[in-house]
């Protein structure tokens, strides 16, 4: 609890000092106007009690009342605002750490659906955490000095009556605590199956699946899938629920036979002549004010903190998993235009996996030289080429860039890629270059003239470099060769020592198709470039290529070598080229 | 009743002060009090708990029903955005809103029905001063109302700018874009936009927050000078007599209480209507989408249609809805059953439309389409699914198992599966897999197997094969090996030769070399079928065919 705290408290003041320390002190005043106005009206019931014999103090306390209640109104609406305002930026801010966190992590353990699901609950707890943390400084801002305040008050009268009221919310309290765990527990549970049922909804009419369900008839398949999956979560819901209310009862009751007492304590206090009758008023009307904030800060303030500290959890423990490197931000970049890259003995399996992926791979890719990767599917290409760009550390072996040994750091600071699954951003056109290497200034026409694209270009981009790409964002779309193209042109302004391609035409015509291998023949001249394809006719563009077969490579060479040698590379070739033949 | 019992009870303890009564009057008072608490506490609870199971039925109600309305929605409908819109934003959890306006309304009540005691006791003793407490609670609520109307307006404005957020965010924390984020280290930028775009919609947001405080502290102000001439006005009473000092403290304690009511609740429920009822027209948008009509069985349409004889295309003309132009300009073609079709021509020249409008996902076309003769617009949905069997290029990867991947929950016999699983060189992978047949794919389950790109398209394929099985399909195979290995690629193409021997397929591709077998190929230009004819009489044409190929042939030379 207390390291939750010292962890979101100083995101949350830093996420806007003035704000927070403005909001906070209307809180005060809010805590201490409700606190004074319950001592003035016991004053003011007081003079009533006694009207008729002193007569004028009614008046007075009156206009005191009237004075305080109009400005406790005021400062609850600043207070509301204030507070409206730096709940947005306290979400805001911590939703920029928690991306700048994810940003630090391995890509590879967002394979892994365990980690997916903590990223999204670590999502969902930034929003908590903010309303977490107003509850806490309301705490002490409102209701703690309040409730000071007329403990100060009331143990000026009778000094048990505040044990005793105290010693009331012993079981409350442990009923937010069991009430607190109860829900964690369940929504730890929950969130598993909550994505499957957003998966199987989502198969129904998400653009990725709808074409396909309802050409194969089968929407009413993962609409019984979802509505199991839903009684599911139902269930889950109603037992936390019900464990929840019958806890709650049970300490309700304790609570009230210990309120009962304390009136029975009163009234013996009167009888006993310890407190005059207008006093017993009073204190009789702080009592069950008292008695109802208490209840309020309990359920309500202690309630709140306690529901939501499961989420809260959730985000703080997000910031504890393991970083790959220790800083975050860029990597820098190796000086040299271009880079030499050795792979010396490199294995490499997922982490809780034991197959091997990658198996004892050698491999030493010369400055200014292209290398093809060509392979049959889950040979490990694709793995290949993450373990080469420093995204994924290899099991075993080291991997070296310009002779250094780039260990956990990583080498990307030196590369550049277009991947096979590339993004497409849904920013504007310039906007999607410069991701690429955000803080270099580039020139993008003539980026984009190396791809065959112009945002001079009307017709695609209406806008120029400020075009929206994307319909959902009142922009425009792009085909998927422009897409395509747009990549290139990404990978083109991250202007890298090391280029990697991977299967980049698979959307692509036959012309367009060709226009691209000249490209990219052009790209890699005097580069050292990695390229990954199924297209004999591309690899032909390297130096030299790569056969993997099962993690291992089983040939390396020429073109011309490798065909005279046979074997895998010579089948795919003689297949490939035999649709073009004859 | 509180106010009653409180206020005996404090004068009965203060008669008792005074002599007047005996120890033993205070009990029942103070029973009473205790008794009312506990009432109090274990309704509230009691409520809360139904109101629980009473969401959760809500809940399942209405996500069912919504989802059965989304799955009827025509579907050129899903294919805008607006609709997705506002899919996300009323039918996923239609409960909400439902929620939040039976909460609201019954906020309300409550609200009032605990202020009406307090008032009606106000009324009961200076009727002027009731009146105007109620006349300022009624001017608060207007003006709340009318202050949720604008916060409404104001959220739908700042939505698409919200929905740029949550997709800035996905960036940064999703794992589609985990290696480019990386490999990029792009997040300082993209927070950076992220900020950005926070702070336009905290701006115009606070802004209406300013008008909200205002307009809704004034109300606040009057109800609380209301209350307070009502504590000074009473007071003569008390003075003379009329009123006990008991009940006066209790009245006051009420007004006051009302006050604190309506200062905390009143703004609140008045704010939350108001956002309710404008979803809830949002959902009434969502309800007036248009639907498809139910329909029968596939099995009793079948029937209905018989085998695939023919599809022929009479001057096609058509547009996607809010384009600018025709994407198709008047296409004609003609495909018979037990011959094989292959669609060639550039990116964007219309391919994947045609198809799209072969299957019935169009219903607005020009031109003419018939199926085995009878007009598309006169088949049902079903009627034409019955007669084609696909492969699209962004196939679906479902996140269930190998089994449910291939035929559902259709019963196949296990040798049928495995077959096809071989002919798609894709018997081994599965051989491997913990559950065999029975393993979950994708990242759903933690015991969820992972397949490549490669197998994924495979499976998407044996998927096809296995609806095609029995016969009398029209095979539909848009870019089938665009993931698949040379090897995969020649063996995917002689196992579907193999099975569709005697079946008509459609092959769409941009690997010419792949598909010059076939019977006849078609080739599309801007909209138009620009050739058509097979291999050899289109090279010898030497037109836009030829020069496709020409440029593929020559990377291996």
């Amino acid at each position: 609890m207390l390291k939750i705290l010292k962890f979101i408290f100083p995101k949350a003041v830093m996420a806007s000092p003035g704000l927070f320390f403005t909001s906070n002190l209307f809180g005060l005043s809010t805590g201490l106007f409700i606190g004074i106005k319950t001592t003035l009206m016991a004053s003011f019931f007081n003079a009533v009690a006694h009207i008729g014999t002193q007569g004028d103090q009614v008046l007075f306390w009156g206009i005191m009342l009237a004075a305080l209640t109009l400005a406790d109104e005021v400062s609850n609406g600043l207070l509301n605002y204030f507070y409206d305002c730096v709940n947005r930026k306290t979400t805001a801010g911590f939703m920029t750490s928690l991306h700048e966190k994810a940003g630090r992590l391995s890509p590879i353990v967002f394979e892994r659906p365990e980690f997916l699901d903590r990223v999204n609950k670590a999502s969902k707890g930034a929003e908590e955490a903010t309303r977490f943390v107003s509850n806490v400084t309301g705490l002490f801002t409102t209701y703690i000095p309040y409730v000071l305040y007329m403990g100060i008050y009331l143990y000026g009268t009778d000094k048990i009556l505040v044990f005793a009221l105290l010693l009331l919310f012993l079981p409350v309290m442990l009923n937010q605590f069991i009430r607190g765990k109860i829900y964690a527990d369940a929504e730890d549970r929950a969130a598993r199956e909550r994505r499957k049922r957003d998966y199987y909804r989502s198969c129904i009419f998400d653009m990725e699946y709808v074409k396909e369900t309802r050409l194969l008839g089968k929407t009413y398949f993962f609409r019984n899938k979802f509505e199991d999956s839903l009684k599911k979560l139902l269930n889950m819901e109603q037992e936390a629920d019900r464990n929840a209310s019958l806890w709650k009862e049970a300490m309700a009751v304790i609570t009230l036979l210990g309120y009962g007492e304390v009136l029975a304590l009163l009234v013996s206090s009167l009888l006993r002549g310890e407190i005059e009758v207008g006093s017993f008023a009073a204190i009789f009307s702080s009592v069950g004010m008292m008695y109802g904030i208490l209840e309020e800060l309990v359920e309500g303030q202690l309630g709140a903190i306690a529901g939501n500290f499961g989420a809260v959890r959730n985000y703080v423990e997000f910031f504890a998993y393991p970083e790959k490197h220790q800083e975050g931000g860029k990597e820098e970049p190796h000086g040299c235009l271009e880079c030499s890259l050795e792979l010396k003995n490199v294995s490499f399996s997922y982490p809780d996996s034991s197959k091997m992926i990658l198996k004892d791979i050698n491999l030493s890719v010369k400055k200014g030289e292209t290398i093809a990767i060509v392979g049959e599917n889950g040979a490990g290409k694709s793995t290949l080429m993450k373990v080469m760009m420093g995204l994924y550390e290899p099991s075993d072996g080291t991997v070296l860039v310009e002779g250094t040994d780039t260990g956990k750091r990583g080498s990307y600071g030196s590369i550049s890629a277009v991947f096979q699954r590339f993004q497409r951003y849904h920013m504007t056109g310039e906007d999607n270059l410069v991701i690429g290497d955000y803080d270099k200034e580039r020139d993008i026409r003539g980026v984009m003239e190396q791809a065959g694209l112009s945002f001079q270009n009307e017709k695609l981009f209406p806008e120029g470099k400020d075009t929206m790409l994307s319909r959902e964002f009142g922009g425009r779309e792009l085909s998927g060769g422009q897409w395509q193209r747009l990549a290139i042109a990404r990978a083109i302004y991250r202007e890298r020592g090391i280029l990697f391609l991977d299967e980049p035409t698979a959307a692509i015509d036959p012309l367009e198709e060709s226009e691209l291998y000249r490209h990219f023949e052009r790209m890699c001249q005097g580069k050292t470039a990695v390229i990954v394809t199924h297209r004999m006719g591309c690899a032909r563009i390297a130096n030299r290529i790569v056969v993997l077969e099962k993690g291992k490579i089983v040939q390396l060479g020429t073109h011309e070598e490798l065909y005279q040698e046979g074997g895998c590379y010579k089948r795919y070739w003689d297949v490939q080229a035999a649709d073009y033949c004859g | 009743m509180t106010i009653l019992i409180n206020a005996a009870f404090v004068d009965q303890a203060m008669a008792l002060f005074s002599q007047k009564a005996e120890v033993g009057d205070m009990v029942p008072a103070l029973m009473g009090m205790l008794a009312i608490l506990l009432w109090q506490n274990l309704s509230r609870t009691c409520l809360q708990y139904g109101e629980g199971v009473r969401e959760r039925k809500l809940k399942e109600t209405l996500q069912k029903a919504f989802l059965e309305k989304i799955s009827n929605l025509e579907y050129r409908q899903l294919e805008l955005s607006e609709t997705q819109d506002l899919i996300q934003r009323v039918a996923l959890a239609p409960e909400e809103h439902i929620k939040l306006t039976v909460e609201s309304l019954e906020g309300l009540a409550i609200l009032f029905l605990q202020n009406a005691s307090v008032l009606w006791m106000v009324f009961l003793n200076v009727w002027w001063a009731g009146v105007f407490m109620i006349g300022g609670m009624v001017l608060l609520g207007i003006l709340s109302l009318r202050a949720g109307g604008e916060d409404y307006q104001m959220q739908t404005h700042v939505t698409n700018e919200k929905r740029k957020l949550e997709y800035l965010s996905g960036v940064l924390l999703n794992k589609e874009s985990a290696l480019e984020r990386t490999l990029f280290s792009y997040v300082p930028f993209v927070n950076g936009r992220y900020q950005r775009i926070f702070s336009q919609i905290y701006q115009k947001e606070k802004a209406v927050m300013k008008k909200w405080v205002i307009r809704g502290k004034t109300g606040g102000v009057v109800a609380a000078l209301f209350a307070v001439s009502a504590m000074f006005l009473l007071l003569p009473g008390v003075k003379e007599g009329k009123m006990t000092p008991g009940l006066y403290i209790s009245v006051i304690t009420g007004v006051f209480s009302v006050i604190n009511t309506i200062t905390w609740n009143l703004e609140y429920h008045m704010k939350n209507l108001a956002k309710a009822r404008a979803a809830i027209q949002d959902m009434t948008k969502f309800c007036a989408l248009s639907q498809e009509q139910e329909e029968g069985e596939e099995r009793v349409a079948r029937k209905e249609m018989g085998n695939f004889e023919s599809l022929e295309f009479r001057n096609v003309r058509f547009r996607y809805p809010g384009s600018g132009h025709d994407i198709l300009k008047g296409v004609s073609f003609r495909l018979d059953a037990g011959k094989h079709y292959a669609f060639a021509g550039q990116n964007g020249a219309g391919k994947t439309t045609i198809m799209k409008l072969m299957l019935g996902l169009y219903p607005d076309y020009e031109g003419e389409i018939q199926i085995n003769g009878k007009n598309r617009k006169e088949c049902t949905r079903q009627e034409i699914r019955s007669l084609f069997a696909c492969v699209w290029q962004d196939y679906a990867k479902y996140d269930v198992s190998v089994r449910e991947n291939l035929c559902f929950d259709e019963k196949r016999e296990e040798e049928e599966l495995h077959a096809v699983l071989k002919q798609m060189g894709l018997m081994d992978t599965v051989e491997q897999l913990t559950n065999g047949l029975d393993t979950t794919l994708g990242r759903l389950d933690e015991e969820g197997t992972q397949l490549s790109g490669g197998q994924w398209q495979k499976l998407a394929i044996a998927r096809a094969m296995i609806q095609a099985s029995k016969g009398g399909r029209l095979l539909v195979l848009d870019e089938p090996a665009a993931a698949l290995d040379p090897m995969a690629e020649s063996r995917m193409y002689q196992g579907l030769g193999a099975f569709s021997k005697n079946e008509a397929a459609v092959f769409v591709t941009h690997r010419l070399g792949a598909v010059k077998h076939v019977d006849k190929i078609i080739v599309l230009e801007d909209g138009r079928v620009a050739e058509e004819g097979s291999h050899k009489a289109l090279m010898e044409r030497n037109g836009i065919y030829a020069k496709m190929y020409a440029s593929q042939q020559e990377w291996y030379q």
